[in-house]
């Protein structure tokens, strides 16, 4: 391991982003638009108050803004789209064939390639902090929102080269995808959490409510204790809160960026069963964390409460199979190696390389244990008879994310150029299809049955659960099927190349 | 000092590289040639760790490519046919980063960079920005790349692609002195004039298989029991008629003042054979044999694919 300020990838971009001509330039661009901004706002200022703590206040707020705006976008874009272009370039061979590590890799590519960015934020926040200590500011609080700056800036650094890591080729598009991503669930996060949400903790995911306590502002009349939410039970202080997920997150993105960097696209796999596992606990715990069962309480009926938080674990976990699923299929290469060294029976299913069935299973009774563990954990406010316990709808949603699935793993034994994207693609159009025959073929109260045989909505709501489970059984089959014949395509011998075709194409 | 055993790599239910299996020693230089979708460059990814085999194994120096591919790096320089190299940063920048990505000896590096930079001829353009380079030069740029931490194998996959005349001869000249610095090399390409009279043996690749490898002059033995030669004389003289005379010569081609024929013979019946033309009073000037070209290998060896 070099040492991280001599990390080879990050000393290679620093010189490249901060040449002294690049570094003068922007420092100068800085100042003048910071200048600007002062003399905007002291033009909108009645001469008595310019240059006292009001005019600061505004003058401090604006520039802060813009530097976090600036500053994340920087990030973003710089590593949106970089290992693509590497891979373009016909770089990225070169650097995956030399010593350094993926983890060496990451760091320098974390922190060098928005050095540009990291620069600006350094060399403007002189001007910057002297503002807020203008403008009656506290120190802790201004260093604490660039504590939180540098933390969100490297989790959305960690997100746009996941995400460069897994196109073929930079697109503008995905770009604009990355960002959307990266502000949407945010903004819906904050809106949640600010209202009479029973997920208060959500609020820390927008981390600018966090902060604004420390500037003495209350940020949402209806949830005045906005310093402090619910986790685990216990009021704890919402900044730490903020950094304690960012933290996690920051850490499931870096482990698929860890294991597949140095590998070619097609050997990716984003993350490892027992990781896969993990992950599924982790969405779990966090969602069973975040809630807060005395406002759930408040809001409804000791009945209507677990009801409502059952069916709200099974909702999450429609999601978070299907999550654990895509970051679990096997790639081409790996199933055969898979299938041509695999052993007996249950080994071979319970197998680091083959198809993810089983795994999945595993990774739905892991949520159901963390289900009686919350349950359990909430005996003094709920007794524990008074859960119902979902393992019917979970079954229901596990077997169509199962199938669907599957139905992947099995285009990835198909000569579809991009089996997984193609795979989402068609079950796209199966669900839509489905949906449109179902709507003009039947009405209600049929509707409603055949709705429940051939999705998993109804079994999420808690309702037709018994024509559900059929459906879900259905379901399962066809998962078995699509195990039977991924074998089938794998028993077949492999043929030769033609002559002439290249297969790296 | 390479080994490759049973290799094999399937893209879905192709097979591109079927067992492949060579052991390369120290200070050979190894042609990979065939067909373009021969497998010459997935078999190339897989030795230097870019690709991983769907079975077998690649051990370089005895250590496993996939199994401790940190180590294995060390040993190895890989350079591919067509590629850029990092516009915005310096000559020496671009050395400077891949021996420290090498983990080299901080210490030796600075003297290292120097010595490969003036290696490739590119002295003149050490602090200039590789974005201002021709393309022979960031090829030149790419061979100081492969070679900046001294690796003993060096895998090149169709280097010369898209170079015009003279930045191949300074490849080949490249090549040649790391040649004799005992450097292994496994180079591919479907050029086959590239490889001649550099390469010291030879691997003919065709869907996927190795259809034949071994030493080039062993390869020449076994395809060809016999020699080719040829007569250049002054004058009129009864050359066909003499040569016949010989029953270790067959199949001979005249045309004017000299002939090719063949002979099947030992060293001291060719002499025998000379001694009788000149004995004939027939005025030789030129008696050699016709050299057999990696391309004359290859059409023997092939099985006909498309080129």
């Amino acid at each position: 391991m070099t040492s991280l300020a001599t990390n080879p990838e990050l000393v290679r971009h620093l010189r490249t982003e901060l040449r002294q001509r690049r570094v003068i330039i922007a420092t100068v661009v800085s100042y003048v638009v910071m200048a600007l901004v002062a003399m905007t706002i002291s033009a909108n200022q009645p001469v008595a108050h310019q240059l006292r703590p009001d005019f600061f206040k505004a003058l401090f707020i604006t520039l802060i803004v813009v530097q976090s705006v600036v500053f994340l976008l920087w990030c973003v874009y710089a590593c949106g789209n970089r290992i693509s272009t590497e891979r373009m370039q016909k770089t990225f061979d070169f650097v995956r064939t030399t010593r350094l590590s993926a983890g060496e890799l990451v760091f320098g590519m974390v922190f060098g390639l928005p050095s540009m960015a990291y620069f600006i934020l350094l060399a403007t926040s002189p001007a910057v902090i002297a503002a807020g200590l203008l403008a009656h500011y506290s120190i802790v609080a201004i260093l604490l929102t660039y504590f939180m700056l540098f933390v969100v800036g490297l989790v959305l650094s960690l997100f746009g080269l996941l995400v460069s890591m897994l196109m073929e080729k930079p697109q503008p598009a995905g770009m604009i995808f990355i960002l959307w991503l990266c502000i949407w669930p945010w903004s819906v996060a904050a809106a949640a959490g600010g209202g009479d949400s029973i997920f208060p903790a959500l609020i820390t995911l927008s981390v600018v409510p966090c902060l604004l306590p420390f500037y003495g502002y209350v940020p949402y009349e209806a949830n005045p204790a906005v310093s402090s939410v619910t986790l685990f039970g216990l009021h704890m202080p919402s900044l730490l809160v903020s950094l304690l997920l960012f933290a996690s997150f920051g850490l499931w993105l870096a482990q698929p960026l860890l294991r597949n960097l140095k590998k070619d696209m097609e050997d990716m796999r984003l993350l490892s069963r027992w990781q896969g596992i993990g992950l599924a606990a982790y969405f779990n715990v966090v969602g069973f964390a975040m809630l807060d069962m005395h406002r759930v309480l408040g809001l409804k009926s000791r009945a209507n409460a677990t009801v409502d938080v059952s069916n709200g674990f099974v909702l999450m976990n429609c999601l978070v199979f299907y999550a654990v699923g895509l970051a679990m299929v096997s790639s081409a290469p790996k199933l055969r190696a898979w299938w041509r060294n695999s052993g007996s029976s249950l080994d071979r299913y319970w197998n680091q390389d083959g198809p993810p069935l089983l795994w999945m299973l595993a990774a739905a009774a892991t949520a159901l244990a963390v289900y009686a563990g919350a349950a359990v954990a909430w005996t003094r406010l709920i007794p524990l008879r008074s859960w119902p316990v979902p393992v019917l709808p979970l079954f229901v949603v596990f077997a169509y994310a199962a199938k669907d699935i599957m139905f992947l793993q099995w285009c990835c034994t198909t000569r579809f150029r991009r089996p997984v994207t193609m795979g989402v693609l068609f079950l796209g159009l199966y669900y839509a299809a489905v949906t449109v025959v179902i709507l003009t073929l039947f009405r209600e109260p049929v509707q409603d049955r055949v709705i429940a045989f051939f999705m998993p909505f109804s079994a999420i709501a808690g309702e037709n659960i018994t024509t559900s489970a059929l459906g879900a059984g259905v379901q399962l089959a066809v998962a078995l099927l699509f195990m039977r014949w991924i074998e089938l395509r794998l028993d077949r011998p492999a043929r030769i190349l033609p002559a002439g075709s290249s297969a790296a194409a | 000092m390479i080994t490759i055993e049973n290799l094999r790599r399937e893209y879905g239910d192709l097979v591109a590289v079927e067992d492949l299996s060579v052991s390369i020693p120290q200070g050979e230089i190894y042609g990979l040639i065939g067909p373009n979708g021969a497998g010459k460059t997935t078999s190339i990814r897989m030795a230097c760790g870019l690709l991983t085999p769907t079975s077998g194994r690649v051990t370089v120096n005895g250590v496993d490519v996939h199994g401790d591919p940190e180590l294995a790096q060390s040993y190895i320089g890989y350079l591919s046919d067509f590629f850029n190299v990092y516009d915005d940063l310096k000559v020496w920048e671009y050395l400077d980063y891949f021996a420290h990505a090498y983990k080299m000896n901080e210490a030796a590096i600075s003297a290292r960079i120097e010595e490969v930079i003036a290696e490739v001829g590119l002295e003149v353009k050490r602090d200039s920005f590789i974005r201002g380079l021709s393309r022979g030069m960031k090829q030149r740029l790419g061979i100081a790349r492969a070679i900046i931490h001294r690796p003993q194998v060096l895998l090149l996959d169709e280097p010369a692609s898209g170079l015009d005349p003279k930045a191949r001869a300074d490849l080949r000249a490249v090549l040649r002195s790391l040649r004799d610095a005992g450097t292994t090399v496994l180079i591919s390409s479907h050029i086959l004039s590239e490889l001649e009279g550099f390469c010291t043996s030879i691997g003919v690749m065709e869907r996927g298989r190795m259809v034949r490898s071994g030493r080039i002059d062993a390869i020449v033995a076994e395809q060809t029991p016999y020699r080719v030669l040829r007569v250049e004389w002054l004058g009129e003289a009864p050359v066909a008629e003499l040569l016949g005379t010989s029953g270790h010569v067959s199949d001979v081609v005249v045309s004017t003042t000299q002939a090719a024929f063949r002979f099947a013979g030992s060293p001291d019946e060719l002499a025998a054979v000379l001694a009788s033309l000149v004995a004939a009073g027939v005025r030789v000037v030129s008696f050699s044999d016709v050299k057999q070209t990696v391309e004359d290998i290859y059409m023997k060896l092939s099985h006909n694919e498309v080129m």
